[in-house]
């Protein structure tokens, strides 16, 4: 009973990582109906320009701000750079290109910070606390709260503000949109530079749990990516809600299935659940577009 | 006009990149230049593949060397590319071989088997005289019938016992293979760890899914059976399932096979769920890179088995490779820095006494009798194996001590 | 320029491509090789998302499967060529059929996330399933293709064989594409919900060009082992199906020429860019985005434009 909890606490806690990755290309795709496959190297490129930080002395807290202060210009320039020439293109020529971007991210982070893994700080000390007979990690709290808290202020943002308006608005119909006055580039650009903020915090709060590694977002990225759409593609809670599903059943599976299935029992769930509600648990608002 | 600036911005993003490794020293290709003694062997160091180049300086012994520089593999690829051309320069210091330069010529396999026939092919194409792959077991199977058909003599440091067992006269092994470093865990676990009941945590992949069954073959001769088998894909980054159900097994040693990050993750997940059960692991916590990176915590109760540890040598040649390796990396040497530098050094050896025939070559490393390496003493066996030293290796005080060797 | 002027630039390529394993290396003769192999994989892609506008991600999954069947048949009981690859092309067919008829249910992404879990699950069997698929080893041994007394056994006479089924396979696909089929296709992709009114039975046109598309994956992983003659279940992942979809957009989704095209260009590109050392997978990125950026259409969308655009100019210039 005790490794029962045990379990479904660290099932939780990936699945909080899962959800925090997928709440940045569920943004961008709400927006312009892209999905991101450069999503998982953005993650990783925040914990190297963390590492850079530390390594240059900044204090924990001020590398913080030099990372999200980073991503956010990198997250302007990627859209500038890579979705503004290609915008009105197809969907699927967009993520060609953003499959480019996961290439060279990848071979510039080898480059410069070489194959070795990284060590990245955390605030807390790596002592597990006793809740119970269940060992938590204080950093693995800090991830559940700090995704609680983005979480709410995204739907906040989408669903209680002009800015969220206008992001639908934007979403719906990009030409609409411009003749009732809203500027659609800018909104885009800012959904662009958020969506890097957001993979930005995800990448401070995984490093010192998964370390810095080349992989350390690619590696997760499918999962978070099933987890939304086990969620509904393009929902907020779904993608919370997904994730926290995807990592408790593939925790439970791998232990009281089989371990060397693992991967698979994720991918079995999420084929079962898209036979089973073919537009997953929350659905979709957002009109496919092609 | 966008596009311009799009342009313009990734020329700038290159330039900044090439400027890059001015600063990570460690991340160049390039020797560090040296007051050149001899033009020629300098040109020879810098790894040209360029064609026309090559051409000419027609007078330089070509050995071929292709490994993972890229992708999930990339640090060892690394290592190995920094032994191996250690060990050319060190070559082309002392006036080449038979005053001919040696030249590598060095290509990446992004560590698929479809890349590295590509990089093999390409290698051929500037005809060598040996060479050196540093592949994971899929890639180099998928290599070997290239080698046979081009009759090349070729040093591999892949470990799993299939790449010797084709039968393919041409491929030699440097590193002891998984059955012989397997047996020597076991062996240090059943009798001096006293283990009963024994955990075995391997990665997903060919390379750990292929030493699983040979582990509990080599239990099977102590009348032992595996308490539990578990394993996990090196992308993975929660182990609590795996690791729950070693615990829930009750074991008292957990065997371990897995890639440097994943056993770093490991160790530290294991002690956060409170286990403190030994770990007996493949090399990845003899790397300098992965102790760096550990507490002391996560340090306790881990042994390593590696084919050497040069840095705990007593040997002065050892003990000089070490140190320039130091001065050229800035890490201490691992086994498969020590190993590429011993493959090019061993092949160097053979070519100045033997000549550049190929058949020569390959009669001249059969020939090796108790060749004295930085990791082992070479003498191949009819199988083309060379190597049969595993050490056993505790890391707990954050340095690498050798407590016990097994030799065939 | 004569009645027959028309033919010459198709002679000369015709030539080049008959003529170049003669003048190459077998380094440039390997990577041809796979590229071809990539050509079939990519013409069979194309039905799938150039022709019906569907994002499957599990073509690299079929192409395993025909691998699979085809060396295991060959391994394990001496079959010859000219019999395990149409067996690999049929369970390839068999297995698109099972997987399609419920995936193709969803739309969108849906769908190109499940049939990316069916892929990873087909990779995680090759791996796991070590009595039928010698697991991670792979499969060692696989004799070379023969055909009577002939035998494929190197790269120059595999590179012809592989013009012949390149040539059958895009002559196939070229009639299904001018055929009733391949009209009902295009309606599905510019407009499913016309298409249905206007009486097509769009699931049954969808899943018969996911079977397509499987068909010819199978086929290309066939043909892949006996290329190499060894195969092992990594090189059937999602980073395969990514490199297919990658070729086919690069080259131009919609027709045989853009498939030929990108599988070519992005076969040869990374091998061409490995005298920049450690740079050289950064700067195929580079290219990645460089090519999408100029040639959204893909290389054969440009070459049309280009094409067109001197038709266009021709006639003024004779008035001039």
């Amino acid at each position: 009973m005790q490794q029962l909890t045990q379990l479904i606490v660290n099932g939780l806690t990936m699945g909080c990582i899962y959800a925090l990755i997928a709440l940045g290309f569920v943004l961008i795709y709400r927006t312009v109906g892209v999905i991101n496959f450069a999503q998982g190297e953005l993650v990783m490129l925040a914990a190297y320009f963390g590492v850079t930080a530390i390594s240059i002395g900044l204090s924990l807290i001020w590398a913080y701000v030099f990372v999200i202060a980073a991503m956010a210009i990198f997250g302007y320039l990627f859209q500038w750079m890579i979705y503004y020439p290609l915008r009105g293109k197809p969907f699927i020529t967009i993520i060609i290109s953003t499959i480019g971007v996961s290439i060279i991210l990848q071979n510039l982070a080898r480059i410069i910070w070489g194959p070795a893994p990284l060590m990245f700080p955390s605030f807390f000390s790596l002592k597990p606390l006793n809740i119970g007979g269940v060992l938590v990690q204080p950093q693995n709290i800090f991830v559940f709260v700090v995704t609680v808290v983005l979480f709410s202020l995204v739907y906040l943002l989408l669903s209680k503000t002009m800015i969220g308006h206008k992001m639908q608005a934007v979403a719906q119909d990009p030409e609409t949109a411009k003749l009732m006055g809203i500027k659609v580039d800018q909104v885009v650009a800012g959904v662009f530079v958020l969506n890097s903020i957001l993979a930005g915090a995800a990448g401070l709060l995984l490093a010192p749990i998964f370390l810095v590694t080349l992989d350390m977002g690619s590696s997760v990225l499918m999962k978070s990516f099933s987890a939304s759409i086990i969620g509904g593609f393009g929902s907020v809670p779904g993608a919370i809600v997904g994730g926290l599903f995807l990592g408790v059943v593939e925790i439970l599976g791998a232990r009281y299935i089989s371990s060397h299935f693992k991967d698979g029992i994720a991918f079995v769930v999420l084929l079962l659940v898209l036979l089973i509600i073919p537009k997953g648990l929350f659905g979709e608002r957002v009109n496919e577009r092609s | 006009m966008h596009k311009k600036i799009l342009i313009a911005a990734l020329i700038l993003g290159m330039v900044l990149t090439a400027c890059g490794p001015a600063v990570q020293e460690q991340t160049t290709q390039e020797i560090p230049t040296e007051q050149p003694t001899q033009l020629a062997a300098t040109e020879s160091t810098q790894a040209t593949t360029e064609p026309t180049q090559a051409a000419t300086v027609p007078d330089t012994i070509k050995i071929g060397f292709v490994a993972p520089l890229t992708t999930a593999n990339a640090l060892m690829g690394w290592s190995m590319q920094q032994g191996a051309q250690l060990a050319a320069q060190e070559i082309n210091d002392a006036g080449g071989i038979n005053g001919v330069p040696l030249e590598l010529i060095i290509e990446d396999n992004s560590n698929t088997a479809d890349v590295a026939v590509n990089a093999i092919n390409r290698v051929l194409s500037e005809n060598p005289v040996a060479l050196i792959l540093g592949s994971t077991s899929a890639q180099t199977l998928a290599m070997e019938p290239i080698i046979l058909e081009n009759t090349l003599p070729t040093i591999i440091m892949g470990s799993s016992p299939s790449l010797t067992d084709q039968g393919n006269p041409w491929v030699f092994a440097t590193r002891a293979d998984d059955g012989f470093a397997a047996t020597a865990a076991v062996k240090f676990a059943v009798e001096d760890l006293g283990a009963k009941k024994v955990g075995i945590f391997h990665a997903a992949e060919e390379f750990g899914t292929s030493v699983a069954p040979i582990i509990i073959s080599a239990l099977a001769e102590y009348g032992l059976e595996p308490a539990a088998v578990v394993s996990a894909p090196s992308t993975d980054k929660d182990y609590s399932a795996q690791l729950l159900e070693l615990q829930a097994a009750d074991v008292d040693v957990i065997l371990v096979w897995v890639l440097p990050a994943p056993g770093i993750l490991l160790a530290r997940q294991m002690k956060q769920l409170g286990m403190d059960t030994p770990v007996v692991a493949n090399p990845v916590f003899g790397l300098s890179q992965v102790l760096v990176l550990m507490t002391p915590e996560e340090l306790a109760g881990i042994y390593s088995m590696t084919d050497c540890v040069p840095s705990q040598s007593t040997d002065e040649k050892i003990l000089a490779f070490v140190q320039a390796y130091k001065d050229r990396t800035g890490t201490t040497p691992d086994l498969f820095g020590a190993l590429s530098y011993d493959s090019v050094k061993l092949f160097a050896d053979v070519i100045t006494q033997v000549g550049t025939d190929l058949a020569a070559i390959q009669a001249g490393l059969f020939a090796v009798t108790g060749w004295p390496g930085v990791c082992h003493n070479y003498s191949f066996d009819a199988k083309g194996r060379g190597g049969y030293d595993i050490s056993t290796v505790d890391i707990s005080t954050g340095t690498l001590k050798v407590v016990g060797t097994v030799s065939k | 320029m004569g009645r027959y002027g028309r033919y010459i630039p198709w002679i000369i390529l015709g030539c080049t491509i008959l003529l170049f394993p003669l003048r190459t290396s077998n380094y440039y003769l390997q990577i041809a090789c796979l590229a071809g192999i990539y050509i079939i994989l990519i013409i069979g892609y194309d039905f799938i998302l150039g022709w019906a506008g569907l994002l499957s991600l599990s073509h690299a999954a079929f192409y395993g499967i025909g691998a699979y069947t085809s060396a295991l048949l060959s391994v394990n009981f001496s079959i010859p060529f000219w019999v395990t690859l149409p067996a690999a092309a049929i369970v390839a067919g068999l297995f698109g059929l099972v997987v399609g008829f419920p995936t193709l249910r969803l739309r969108g992404h849906y769908l190109a996330l499940g049939t990316l879990a069916f892929g990873e699950i087909v990779v995680l069997v090759l791996m796991r399933w070590r009595a039928v698929t010698r697991g991670v080893d792979g499969v060692t041994g696989i004799v070379p293709a023969s055909f009577g007394l002939f035998v494929f056994d190197n790269n120059k006479s595999y590179y012809y064989l592989l013009i012949f089924f390149i040539l059958i396979l895009a002559i196939f696909a070229r009639r299904i594409h001018q055929s009733r089929f391949g009209r009902a296709l295009i309606a599905i992709r510019t407009a499913e919900v016309t298409a249905e009114v206007s009486g097509i039975d769009t699931n049954r046109i969808k899943l018969l060009a996911f079977i397509l598309s499987a068909v010819y994956a199978g086929i290309a992983g066939s043909l892949y082992a006996y290329l190499f003659r060894y195969i092992s279940p990594e090189t059937f992942g999602l980073h395969q199906s990514i490199t297919i979809l990658t070729m086919l957009l690069i080259g131009g989704g919609g027709s045989i020429g853009g498939s030929v095209l990108g599988a070519i260009l992005l076969s040869f590109l990374p091998e061409w860019l490995r005298f920049l050392k450690d740079y050289y997978l950064l700067l195929y990125g580079v290219g990645i985005v460089l090519m999408m950026a100029f040639m959204p259409d893909g290389v054969i969308g440009l070459a049309k434009k280009i094409i067109s655009k001197i038709k266009f100019r021709l006639p003024l210039r004779r008035n001039v």
